[in-house]
């Protein structure tokens, strides 16, 4: 009963978040739908039994990575509004129609069955002992390999941002022009 | 009525939608981007849930994974984000015309 | 799988994560000369190759397995995925070395992401699990978002960086929904072994399959983005001409393989019991890239935006040998090989052309190439030749081996698209071979300072020559030898 009362409450705004983080105008609400929706998706994990992923959704995700975002949504100034006329008549609105029907089609088939698999492992109690020795155990490799990935995040975080000298205004020598300005 | 695991799935699949509409309906870089962080999102949804219902632990370790994965992704999206800005002054992918045919 | 072939299982790896560190140890600490890169890069890549090539020898045919708990598979697959990348990397990196070396101190990272991307092409190839998979599919494709935008002299190279990283972030996450499906449907993430999903859809008669054919539908865009097949091919035009010069060729052919190899895995090895509901799909896909790609090819006037155009075409035939199932794999890597080096010497002729940072190549900058520099417009024609599928290259014997093995895979309509694809697409190579020896430069054209070609790139250049001639007259030694790096 609390779970459903839960998912109820925390559905429509995990739907709510998502909904304005495509619609809203403003990129700073965008963000903070985002963030309605990741914090209904971290309930959703503790009502799974995912505690230890559910607490690093709200610190990693919720915490450190949308300040990334707003910190850049700030740089980047949002002020601006955006144009929405279309200039691709055709082909949006059909990828558009094509992934709402795939959409309903995954619904259709999830009402037969969702899952499929092999049922009655030993049980999906996520606390940090349990998925700690899972980690180091059966999935260490993967674990070392996303060193690979921070050593990439650092790497081409400084080949792009470092800057030479004067390289930052002007050195288009005037190549490829058009929607240059910002109006 | 007891919550089950196709719920979850099927809020997951509607939230994926959402995000993907969002990645083709606006032309804002950074909403974009936010756009494809609730996919993943959904995607996770979807790993717990299951995961839930088979009794296993993997979901939850995939989950592990992408939330890695999806840092360095931004620390990266971010930066290239920012690189475009310092030259253009906008995070709009409609001004971003000069490479057509 | 005795215990002392875990470490040797990712050995590769290994071999070029402690040369990308020390690479970048060695930069921030001493500040060396650009010959150190070559060395350290030179020293990583090599190892990694060895190790691949005594995989190679050690493990293919019956002596395979998974290790790590079944996170990553040693087999004939992975190991020729490495032979592959890993020289294809370093001649990239010969390629793209005047690149880099102009870059200053940055040159360093950028080498480093190179080493990255390819490791993270072999992982894909080798990952005998979803989430290594996905894993791999990020090392590689984060590395090269980054290397796509790497010069800033110019404004298309920040554009081809985000239009990349978008549409790349977006595949990635189809692609994961699609595992996260998959892993509803089949209770596993793991490829192999015991409760694997390979073992699981041969074991199982799924009754409700819906939810498995959504995520199989969708681990199909996720992928068939990462290779530019029609029509995920969207990115690919202004990601290869918006790059700088240097980088697209490595660009260019490492998507190419490390998609390919990903895709021939998950299919044939992993999803192999459900053949008859991806077989469909992948005709399609193929022969709409055949077709797509051939029609805009057509109509560039851009030799970088036509080569990509050109690519997404390539995706359609390579797609065409995994209408064949297992049957095809070798013909992929065949054609895969041929095509990997080839592109690789088109676009290092490219940016010998219009410059090492410059984006654009206008068929302009190649009126008259046959006079001003003949050696680069025969190695150009070359590769055109081949690309088309001109007999006594290698590309007219990737093209048969792939249509054979459609052909006997029952998809007759499809091989008939490709041909008649083949034909129109001679028209678009043939162009660019006229604008080189018959047309001459206008009068007051602003053409590029005279073709500057570097060492790196004139090895480059010979290695894809003898390639493609020797496989083209005698292609059957390595289709031979191919046979054998087929997936656990």
């Amino acid at each position: 009963m609390v779970e459903l009362v839960l998912f109820i409450i925390f559905g429509l705004a995990a739907l709510f978040g998502a909904v304005t983080t495509v619609w809203a105008r403003n990129p700073v609400y965008s963000a903070l739908g985002l963030m309605l929706t990741l914090f209904s998706v971290a309930v959703f994990y503790v009502s799974n039994g995912a505690q230890f992923v559910a607490a690093v959704q709200v610190i990693v995700y919720a915490g450190a990575v949308m300040t990334l975002f707003l910190f850049v949504i700030m740089l980047v100034g949002v002020d601006r509004a955006e144009d929405r006329r279309e200039n691709l008549p055709v082909q949006r609105p059909l990828a558009l129609g094509l992934l709402v029907l795939f959409g309903a089609g995954v619904l259709v088939a999830g009402r037969f069955a969702w899952v499929t698999g092999a049922e009655g492992g030993r049980g999906a109690e996520g606390t940090v002992e349990a998925l700690g020795s899972e980690l180091f155990r059966r999935w260490v490799l993967p674990f070392e390999l996303t060193a690979l990935l921070l050593i990439i995040a650092a790497a081409g975080t400084v080949a792009l941002g470092l800057f030479r000298r004067g390289e930052a205004e002007g050195g288009d020598e005037g190549e490829a022009g058009e929607g240059e300005e910002a109006p | 009525m007891t919550v089950t695991a196709g719920w979850y799935l099927a809020l997951a699949a509607v939230l994926f939608v959402v995000g993907a509409s969002g990645l083709l309906l606006r032309r804002n870089a950074l909403v974009m981007f936010m756009s494809v962080e609730i996919m993943l999102n959904a995607a996770n949804l979807s790993f717990v849930a299951a995961g839930r219902q088979l009794g296993v632990l993997d979901g939850q370790a995939a989950v592990f994974f992408v939330m890695v994965v999806a840092a360095a992704e931004v620390v990266v999206g971010l930066a290239i984000i920012v690189t475009v800005f310092r030259r253009r002054a906008t995070a709009s992918v409609d001004d971003l015309a000069g490479l057509k045919g | 799988m005795n215990g002392s072939l875990t470490f040797l299982s990712v050995a590769p790896e290994i071999a070029l994560a402690a040369a990308v560190v020390l690479l970048l140890l060695v930069e921030v600490t001493f500040k060396p000369r650009a010959w150190a890169w070559a060395v350290v890069a030179g020293a990583g890549l090599a190892a990694g190759t060895a190790l691949s090539a005594w995989q190679w020898v050690a493990h293919r045919g019956a002596d395979t397995g998974t290790f790590w708990n079944g996170m990553i598979a040693v087999d004939g697959f992975a190991a020729l995925a490495g032979l592959l990348v890993f020289p294809l990397a370093g001649l990239g990196l010969m390629s793209a070395w005047r690149l880099a070396a102009s870059q200053g101190r940055r040159g360093a990272e950028f080498i480093a992401l190179v080493l990255l991307a390819a490791a993270g092409a072999h992982l894909m190839a080798a990952a005998a699990d979803f989430i290594m998979l996905f894993i791999g599919l990020e090392v590689f494709s984060l590395s090269l978002y980054v290397l796509a935008g790497f010069t800033r002299e110019r404004v298309d190279a920040d554009e081809a960086s985000l239009k990349y990283f978008l549409l790349g972030a977006f595949a990635s996450a189809v692609f994961l929904y699609g595992v996260a499906l998959v892993f509803a449907a089949t209770g596993s993430t793991t490829f192999y072994g015991d409760g694997g999903i390979a073992d699981y859809l041969a074991g199982t008669v799924i009754f409700r399959p819906g939810v498995l054919l959504a995520g199989l539908a969708l681990l199909l865009v996720g992928l068939a983005f990462k290779v530019s097949a029609a029509p995920f091919h969207v990115w690919a035009p202004d990601v290869y001409q918006g790059a700088p010069g240097g980088v697209t060729g490595f660009l260019a052919a490492a998507a190419k393989v490390a998609g390919f190899a990903a895709l021939a895995r998950v299919l044939t090895a992993v999803l192999g019991a459900r053949a008859d509901d991806w077989v469909p799909a992948v005709a399609v896909l193929a022969a709409a890239s055949v077709v797509v790609g051939t029609l805009l090819a057509i109509v560039q006037d851009d030799v970088k935006r036509l080569l990509a155009y050109s690519s997404v075409a390539h995706a359609g035939f390579i797609l065409t040998a995994l209408v064949a199932g297992r049957g095809g794999v070798g013909d992929m890597w065949f054609y895969l090989a041929t095509y990997a080096v080839q592109v690789l010497g088109a676009f290092t002729v490219a940016a010998a052309v219009s410059g090492d940072r410059a984006g654009r190549s206008p068929l302009a900058h190649w009126a008259g190439l046959g006079r001003r520099a003949p050696w680069l417009a025969a190695a150009m024609t070359l590769m055109l030749l081949a690309m088309a599928g001109i007999p006594l290259t290698a590309g007219f014997a990737g093209k048969v081996a792939v249509f054979r093995a459609a052909i006997d895979a029952g998809y007759l309509w499809l091989v008939i698209v490709a041909v008649l694809a083949t034909v129109a697409g001679l028209f678009f190579y043939l162009r660019v071979i006229v604008a080189m020896y018959l047309a001459s430069p206008e009068e007051g054209a602003s053409l590029p300072a005279s073709p500057a070609v570097g060492w790196g790139a004139r090895f480059v250049l010979a290695v894809a020559a003898a390639a493609t001639l020797v496989f083209g007259i005698a292609p059957w030694p390595l289709l031979e030898v191919l046979r054998d790096a087929l997936p656990l």
